[in-house]
């Protein structure tokens, strides 16, 4: 419990500092931001509009408690070129992403995993190798080069998968799978590359601990003595590289959502930044990063209960 | 006596390292005989656990048994493959490993960890098979054993850690049970405690035991009969009271004699100079010769073999060979 | 045993080193000008005059992949250093000086993890827009936490030896237990971090291009060159591949380099 309440403190202390950074890297904005904004040649009038719609007659710390007081009433702020709350914007693309970043987990998880104990079942000189060429192969690839690759092979050539924009899941399952699956595999590449290295090298070194031993001395069958008892203990450290994976997947998907033209938070932050929508961008950014701190928060939560060593501590 | 439980004859089994290939145990030849305890001492590297697991057939992976047999009731086990292996292990021959703080999964309740065995080797149902296992936790003086059934190994002392593993060891009922140094990792209390659970094994049970030990205190409160093993060979062998009132091998004479011993308070304890080679270390002749203090011309040469002295007290050492000078 | 262990460090040794060599001979020289359009051989496939083949515009593919290696180790090397400097500097006070100063470096630091990808790269961008020296210095931020977390480490692992507790009992200023006693043993760990960042900087690099956001003509960059192949994926498929395989060959002999690396560094330990 005292455990869980120092994570907790020191996640919104994280959280505070992500805010801070944020906000005043935006107020390092060169020159006047909303002459910025709207370009040299805008009337004089307009500009003094946007310095009022944006608070710049106000103090900067003043600014700051404005933001985070909206923001947690759930209001993010204005969007510049939609004229719309950046809730309602995000709301329409969230979706998306998320549909996005799920599939891509769970391809990560579930090639990940069997490749993993496939390959650590298959230990030898070779194969450590080979496995760390192509491993190595799988981390370097730039992930939009691979979606590349897979709109040439899937799209082009074999033509089985559409290869830009999507179908919302309400109005065809199997078309949405089919317009995601593309761009999900290409973010999980790397991923299911680092889950394969982390859970072989721990089944490895776990199959040399003593109670793997005492396992195979009470007439236990390999397979349940990999399954039963030596997978169980490797899945615990991999559950600590998952929050890695998940902010991972996340970062991703700004590039991938770009290649395949899919209208998420990607799409829209990079758009954001080409129409200079700052309030949109500044709280895209904290918005992402707020969802990374709190899966990291999760992940380590969770990491606790599921160890009994650690749960009964507390 | 009748017809041996475990007979090992002429085992040699040799380790596979990059520069080479070094022979770890040579000619071990031994019988375990149903209802009897067996114990083997000698000081660590000399090849104790390294016959265990050659008996269990868990040798590491760089280590094969080269030549010899390992009878058990008349199968040898040598030519068994994994699937015959699964059905020995736990169910016909158990072990007791040294490590009771590692040597459970950290991850799994108690109760799975012994019931497991059950599993594996018998026909029971889930609830029979929680019965029988609170049975034994019980058997093996574990308190409250239902509750901790659903325990896990951290929330148990070491003591009560090697309860466990004791009753794993148990619980399938095996004919042959191999004990490990059982008592070595715990504190001196708790060592007396589960010698005294070993010694009621040995009484209420009709399984045979091995007991690896380098204690002679251990040795002589659950053993009927002793090998002394050193260097890879057994040097000498015989009842526990013609040991330890006639040793007659130069290193065995060392071991008891740094027994410690109430008598002797005050005095320094003897200890036998030198150490035991390592693998890379051995030569031809008696292993031991570099330390013995009767070494003779022919020790550095010739391998002594096995002499048979009176009853069952057999040992290996030039002193006693025809060539050598017979005294006793 | 060892020989096969260390193929894949060798592998990224030879990856490297050809690309060094790529790079050094496209200063003096490149088949053909990596600028010259000839509009009447656009997205020519490969032949014996333009190996890679022809772009858009019937630029030479092989000479622009060259051209680009350039800037690929020019914003490698450069991010790196600043990442290396400051990075070093924080962990540094952060595990010499320890307290509230490490607290507030080290919460710093975390915060800066929080930004997934390039997310941290591309908010600095926005702000102080796009071009080669704001994406070294953007990229060369990115890298700071991974270098300080390291340098840290090892500041407080070294400082607990006897050999740096003796030398501080003696009297010996900050400075010369820095420079004489840990920075010589935390230099491998910040090696391996610099071979990583160096391919870290190198993906992110062609990432940020891609959408844009990176390297601006007329500064020859891989990302962009990517971005400008896109739309010929079905037409000319050999300027995708092609391209993307340069980046890939060197992170990857990168990330071998840095794994190779390691490797050793543990066996020593």
């Amino acid at each position: 419990m005292r455990y869980i309440l120092y994570k907790l403190s020191s996640f919104f202390f994280t959280i505070v500092m992500v805010s801070v950074i944020i906000f005043f890297v935006f107020q390092l904005l060169p020159g006047n931001p909303a002459q910025i904004i709207l370009g040299m040649d805008a009337e004089p009038a307009q500009v003094a509009q946007l310095e009022k719609q944006l608070g710049l007659d106000r103090s900067a710390v003043e600014r700051y408690l404005d933001w985070v007081a909206g923001l947690f009433q759930g209001d993010l702020g204005e969007s510049l070129r939609y004229q719309l709350p950046v809730r309602d914007i995000l709301m329409d693309r969230i979706p998306i992403t998320a549909s996005l970043a799920i599939l891509s987990l769970i391809l990560t998880v579930c090639m990940g995993l069997p490749l993993g104990i496939l390959i650590a079942r298959f230990d030898g000189k070779w194969v450590s190798v080979m496995l760390n060429i192509v491993t190595q192969l799988g981390i370097s690839i730039p992930s939009f080069w691979f979606g590349f690759i897979l709109i040439l092979v899937f799209g082009v050539i074999l033509q089985l998968f559409p290869t830009y924009g999507y179908v919302p899941w309400s109005e065809n399952f199997i078309g949405a799978l089919q317009s995601f699956f593309l761009p999900s595999l290409a973010i999980a590449i790397g991923n299911i590359a680092i889950v394969i290295r982390y859970l072989r090298n721990t089944i490895l070194d776990q199959a040399k601990m003593d109670y793997v031993r005492t396992a195979r001395v009470k007439g236990l069958k390999e397979r349940t003595i990999l399954y039963g008892h030596i997978l169980r203990n490797s899945l615990i450290p991999v559950l600590t590289i998952m929050g890695l994976i998940v902010a991972d997947t996340l970062g991703g998907s700004i590039i991938i959502e770009n290649v395949f033209s899919l209208p998420g938070l990607g799409n829209l932050l990079i758009q954001s930044i080409t129409s200079r929508d700052f309030p949109l961008v500044q709280s895209m950014v904290l918005y992402i990063a707020v969802l990374v701190l709190l899966i990291n928060f999760i992940v380590d939560i969770l990491y606790k209960i599921v160890d009994p060593r650690i749960r009964q501590k507390g | 006596m009748s017809t041996p439980l475990l007979a090992v004859e002429n085992m040699n089994v040799t380790f596979q390292f990059a520069d080479g290939k070094y022979k770890a145990l040579e000619d071990i030849t031994f019988s375990v005989f149903p209802d009897e305890v067996i114990g083997i001492v000698g000081e660590s590297g000399c090849g104790k656990s390294l016959t265990s697991q050659a008996i269990l057939g868990i040798l590491p992976d760089n280590a094969a048994v080269k030549q010899g047999k390992v009878s058990y009731k008349e199968k040898d086990l040598l030519k068994y493959n994994e699937r015959e292996w699964q059905q020995v292990r736990g169910k016909e021959i158990s072990i007791i490993f040294q490590e009771p703080m590692t040597a459970l999964n950290p991850l799994l309740t108690i109760g799975k960890q012994i019931s497991e065995v059950l599993k594996k080797h018998t026909n029971l149902s889930k609830s029979e098979r929680k019965k029988r296992t609170i049975e034994m936790m019980q058997e093996v003086g574990l308190p409250r054993a239902e509750e901790l059934y659903k325990a896990y190994p951290h929330q148990l002392s070491g003591g009560m850690r090697q309860r466990v593993v004791i009753a794993i060891a148990l619980i399938a009922e095996p004919d042959l049970i191999i004990a490990d140094e059982p008592t070595t990792a715990l504190d001196v209390t708790i060592q007396a405690q589960v010698l005294e659970l070993f010694r009621k094994i040995k009484l209420q049970r009709k399984s045979s035991m091995i007991f690896i030990s380098h204690d002679w205190g251990v040795i002589r409160h659950v053993c009927d009969r002793v090998l002394v093993m050193y260097a890879g060979h057994i040097v000498e062998e015989g009842t526990v009271s013609e040991i330890l009132k006639h040793p007659k091998h130069p290193y065995t004479k060392g071991l008891i004699q740094s027994i410690p011993d109430h008598r002797k308070r005050g005095m320094e304890l003897y200890t036998i100079p030198g150490k035991v080679p390592s693998l890379q270390e051995r030569k031809g002749g008696c292993p031991f010769a570099d330390r013995c203090l009767e070494r003779m011309e022919q020790c550095g040469e010739l391998y002594p073999e096995s002499r048979l002295l009176e009853g069952t007290h057999a040992v290996k050492c030039h002193l006693y060979t025809k060539s050598g000078v017979t005294t006793s | 045993m060892r020989k096969t262990k260390s193929i894949p460090f060798h592998i990224g040794v030879g990856l490297v080193g050809a690309l060094v060599v790529m790079m050094l001979i496209s200063i003096f020289y490149t088949p053909h000008v990596p600028q010259a359009m000839d509009s009447a051989n656009r997205l020519a496939p490969p032949s014996l005059d333009h190996p890679f083949g022809t772009d858009n515009f019937g630029r030479d593919i092989l000479s622009r992949v060259m051209e680009g290696s350039q800037t690929a180790f020019i914003i490698g090397i450069s991010s790196v250093v600043i990442g290396l400097v400051f990075g070093f500097i924080l962990g540094a006070c952060a595990g010499y000086f320890g307290g509230w100063l490490d607290e507030i470096i080290s919460r710093l630091m975390d915060a800066m993890f929080a930004f997934p990808g390039i997310l941290l790269a591309i908010m600095l961008i926005a702000v102080f827009s796009t071009g080669m020296t704001n994406t070294i210095i953007a990229l060369g931020i990115m890298s700071i936490p991974a270098f300080a977390r390291i340098t840290r480490s090892s500041f407080i692992q070294y400082k607990e030896y006897d050999f740096v507790k003796a030398s501080i009992a003696k009297g010996a200023g900050s400075f010369r237990i820095i420079f004489h006693h840990i920075l010589p043993n935390a230099i491998s760990p910040i090696l391996v971090a610099a071979a990583l960042s160096f391919s870290g900087a190198i993906l992110s690099e062609s990432g940020l291009s891609y959408l844009g956001l990176g390297v601006q003509p007329p500064e020859p960059s891989w990302g962009r060159m990517l971005k400008e192949a896109q739309p010929y994926i079905d037409s000319a498929p050999w300027y995708v591949v092609i391209t993307g395989m340069a980046i890939t060959l060197l992170v990857l002999g990168f990330n071998l380099l840095a794994d190779g690396l390691r490797d050793k560094q543990d066996k020593k330990v």
